[in-house]
């Protein structure tokens, strides 16, 4: 059954018969059965456009990165340090640059995310660890965290011997550090800073948050450099900027084909697999495979486009949904179904006013000027804007704003989107309770009803228009 | 206890007519937060006058929050815009600037409502999580910050005169309310948790030169106060507590019990620390705002707290302690599941984590499970 499963990755025969012995051992460890398997070859079928080499490709990357957290002490790491989202990855990536090979840098949950939760559709248990570990069900603690904690409590990667925590755009990363701290005595560096940008100010910088953020990341880089016991050279900072430049372009080159496309050309939960790769640290092997995986799938989307084809009707209304589905791939997939062309997810797609270039030269600084164009990552204005934004790129008909419920920098401005959509492009906004780390409590099923009959609006408005 | 009562009646009459009056004659009127981020001196060093927006416990600001605001944010910042909409307290509705600290997700999200659905000037803030030399830095940043606002809105240059001259009438409130808080030390406190903690919410909204009188005549008429014994005693720590939102205090008090000391990050001002007179009054502000204040549960590493909580527990000689956190405040609810392992470690003494939403229907599950607590803290 394993072998099965690898050949549908293009693995090379010299690659199944090196890797398949990890993927065996990496799969007992999360409790990937035989039966498990089997599932999820058919879930890929089912949520994955797998006839295409690229999908195929970034999954590959996306399956080797997990073995390697997952196997990071049998590997013979001594020393294992963990940075979760939204850390800038630029971070650990630098460290990996130039650290020896007993250290291991890494950014697991993502990893579980797809690989436990698109693939084989078994997180919850993970999640629900972690809520006995300091995050109870129903007090609205992040489920990225929640499903970070579950695994290391339940030995599905190995306890970290640092942790990097951020609490420069939310509050949960520091938090779970410290329950981890509290729990098992791991040391953790901070990365502190603040979304403090004055409203009306985005795409503008906020001078005073790229000087505090970035002499935080600096800082960051060096103790982790002391803990490493090495230095993290300018060399190792340059190169990473490249390499991470390298994955977002590939990505931001699909985001902006999906963004003008009609019909939709790909689904995203396919389009989208490349996003989750780029905050974490990847070794040059694997690097090289999901940058070569990214550029395939943008040839195959642009050949789809070119002769017209997609997964929906020319002609559907044109809709934003603003939830990724990390863990569920129904989600994205139901929307995509009721028969709207979904022209971006998330916040992955950069409005062309925040590409702007600028003069900061240091490490830290060029990182955090990087955030402050992030939309989202300034505060909530920074977020209205990057979805009023949206309408325009992306000539949309409606907004569904489908927020994370236990995230409070998506989750605030749900009404505030809303209103300023519908009062200034007058398209309707649907706004709905979700989440993007644990779909429990918000599942597909559940967001259907509503889903059908906001396209079933959408529809009604373009014909009127027509 | 008389001259409390004799103040909270100026608060609940008065008050809002001199600022309506004040603002007549061109005051500015600058609201702001509880938590202690923002210091009332740079603001009337400017000629303006702070308030403070730290009404709580009302279902029905929570309730009409919901038309702004999703309901997974802190239930404190989720009603402040609620008190806002209901347009019932005159402190909501007279603000010309609103100064919003960013110090985790949730205060954020107050000054984001304030600025998108009011027509209130807003000034975000950001505050550090930490008390390293950049963070002090960072934070003295941002108070200069305020003090150009302000400066531009009342059109009046802060000098280092006009500051110090307000730190030194804070410096007296902040020594006053220590003075009667230590009275609690006694084995009979001649005040009541409840009562300190009233005075001590007066204190955000009232003129300080009157409050800072007022608080000679609370001291007086605490030593002529002669009290019985109380216990158990118990220690109250919160994310917020704010003005109204007296439930668990309440039930707490009608068991017996007394709730000898606070350690309440928003909505007890912060006493315990003057501010220096010497050297750049802005400097010194950071350093006893940020530097010498007890770390929030949102500070990281946030150990700083449970290290000041287990001292406040052994310096009044508490039995218990009563933990009070609002619904989806995560880094109190975090805090709390480490911090109940580390009192029964240190402390060996009973602890209780209540989580409010503000909702009436509580009452009832938090009296069995308050008076269980203080049976168990009384047996010790």
């Amino acid at each position: 059954m394993l072998n099965d499963f690898l050949k549908l990755f293009d693995f090379t025969q010299d690659e199944i018969q090196r890797e398949a012995p990890r993927f065996a051992r990496a799969f007992e460890i999360c409790g990937i059965t035989d039966i498990d398997i089997e599932r999820g070859i058919r879930r890929l079928d089912e949520y994955f456009e797998m006839k295409l080499k690229g999908v195929r490709g970034v999954l590959a990357a996306t399956l080797l990165a997990f073995n390697s957290h997952i196997l990071a002490k049998e590997d013979g790491a001594e020393k294992i340090v963990y940075g979760e989202w939204p850390l800038p990855p630029q971070i650990m990536s630098a460290a990996c640059n130039v650290a020896p090979p007993t250290v291991f840098l890494g950014a697991p949950t993502q990893l579980i995310n797809v690989v436990l939760g698109q693939v084989f559709g078994k997180v919850a248990p993970i999640t629900s660890a972690g809520e006995g570990c300091g995050q109870p069900a129903g007090n609205a603690h992040c489920a990225l965290y929640q499903t970070f904690l579950g695994a290391i409590e339940l030995g599905i990667i190995p306890k970290p011997d640092l942790l990097l925590a951020s609490g420069f755009w939310c509050d949960p990363p520091s938090e779970a550090a410290e329950i981890l701290h509290s729990l098992y005595g791991i040391p953790i560096l901070y990365c502190d800073g603040n979304a403090d940008s004055p409203w009306n100010y985005w795409p503008k910088a906020w001078e005073r948050q790229v000087r505090y953020f970035g002499y935080q990341i600096e800082k960051m880089v060096d103790d982790l450099g002391d803990f490493i016991g090495v230095e993290i050279s300018d060399e190792a900072k340059r190169k990473t900027i490249k390499a991470n430049a390298a994955l977002v372009y590939n990505q931001q080159k699909i985001s902006n084909i999906l963004a003008v496309a009609d019909p939709q050309p790909i689904s995203h939960v396919s389009a989208a697999l490349g996003n989750w790769l780029y905050n974490i640290p990847l070794s040059p092997e694997v690097h090289a495979r999901a940058v070569n995986g990214l550029a395939t799938l943008v040839d195959e989307i642009e050949e789809r486009v070119k002769k017209g084809k997609g997964i929906g009707e020319k002609g559907a209304p044109r809709v934003y949904f603003s939830i990724a589905g990390l863990t569920d791939p129904s989600i994205i997939s139901m929307v995509e179904q009721t028969g709207m062309n979904v022209t971006n997810i998330f916040f992955q797609l950069y409005p062309p006013r925040a590409l702007y270039r600028t003069e900061y030269k240091g490490f830290g600084h060029k990182v955090a000027m990087s955030y402050q164009k992030g939309g989202p990552f300034v505060g909530s204005f920074g977020l209205i804007e990057f979805v009023k934004d949206y309408v325009n790129m992306c000539n949309l008909d409606g907004v569904i704003y489908s927020f994370s419920y236990s995230c409070k920098g998506y989750s605030t401005p749900a009404q505030m989107v809303k209103k300023d959509v519908e009062k200034e492009f007058g398209i309707p906004t649907l706004v709905l309770e979700g989440d993007i780390y644990d779909s429990r409590n918000y599942s597909a099923e559940q967001m259907r009803t509503r889903v059908e009959t906001f396209a079933e609006i959408l529809r009604e408005a373009k014909r009127a228009a027509a | 206890m008389k001259s409390i009562e004799g103040i909270m009646t100026h608060l609940k009459r008065n008050r809002a007519l001199e600022l309506r009056e004040a603002k007549k004659s061109g005051k500015k009127i600058v609201g702001y937060p509880p938590g202690n981020w923002v210091p009332e001196e740079l603001i009337y060093a400017a000629g303006a006058v702070p308030v403070c927006l730290l009404r709580g416990g009302n279902p029905e600001a929570v309730a009409i929050s919901a038309a702004y605001i999703p309901r997974f944010i802190d239930t404190f910042c989720r009603s402040q815009i609620g008190y806002y909409a209901l347009g019932e307290d005159p402190f909501y509705q007279m603000l010309d600037l609103f100064i919003a600290p960013c110090t985790d997700r949730n205060q954020s999200s107050i000054g984001d409502c304030f600025a998108y659905f009011t027509d209130i000037d807003v000034l975000h803030v950001g505050i550090p999580h930490n008390k390293e030399q950049a963070a002090l830095d960072f934070y003295a940043d941002g108070l200069r910050m305020i003090i150009e606002k302000i400066e531009a809105l009342t059109g009046n240059k802060v000098t280092d005169d006009k500051l110090k001259g307000n730190i030194e009438l804070y410096n007296r409130i902040r020594a006053g309310l220590r003075e009667v808080s230590v009275t609690r030390k006694s084995p009979a406190p001649p005040i009541s948790g409840k009562e300190f903690v009233r005075l001590n919410h007066a204190s955000y909204l009232l003129d300080p030169s009157f409050y800072a009188a007022k608080l000679d005549d609370v001291k007086s008429e605490l030593s002529e106060t002669e009290a019985p014994d109380k216990s158990p005693r118990i220690l109250l720590t919160a994310s917020t507590l704010a003005l109204g939102d007296h439930k668990v205090m309440d039930l707490t008090e009608e068991t017996g019990a007394g709730i000898v000391i606070e350690e309440i990050p928003e909505g007890v001002r912060n006493y315990w620390h003057d501010v220096e007179l010497d050297g750049d009054p802005v400097v010194r502000l950071a350093e006893s705002y940020l530097g010498k204040k007890t770390p929030p549960a949102y500070f990281k590493p946030s150990v700083g707290r449970i290290d000041a909580i287990v001292k406040l527990a052994e310096e009044f000689n508490v039995d218990g302690i009563l933990w009070y956190q609002l619904m989806y405040r995560e880094s109190y609810d975090i805090q709390a599941f480490y911090f109940g392992k580390i009192v029964k470690e240190k402390l060996g003494i009973p602890f209780l984590e209540l989580q409010s939403d503000y909702d009436v229907s509580e009452t009832g599950a938090f009296r069995t499970r308050i008076e269980t607590f203080v049976e168990m803290a009384a047996s010790r």
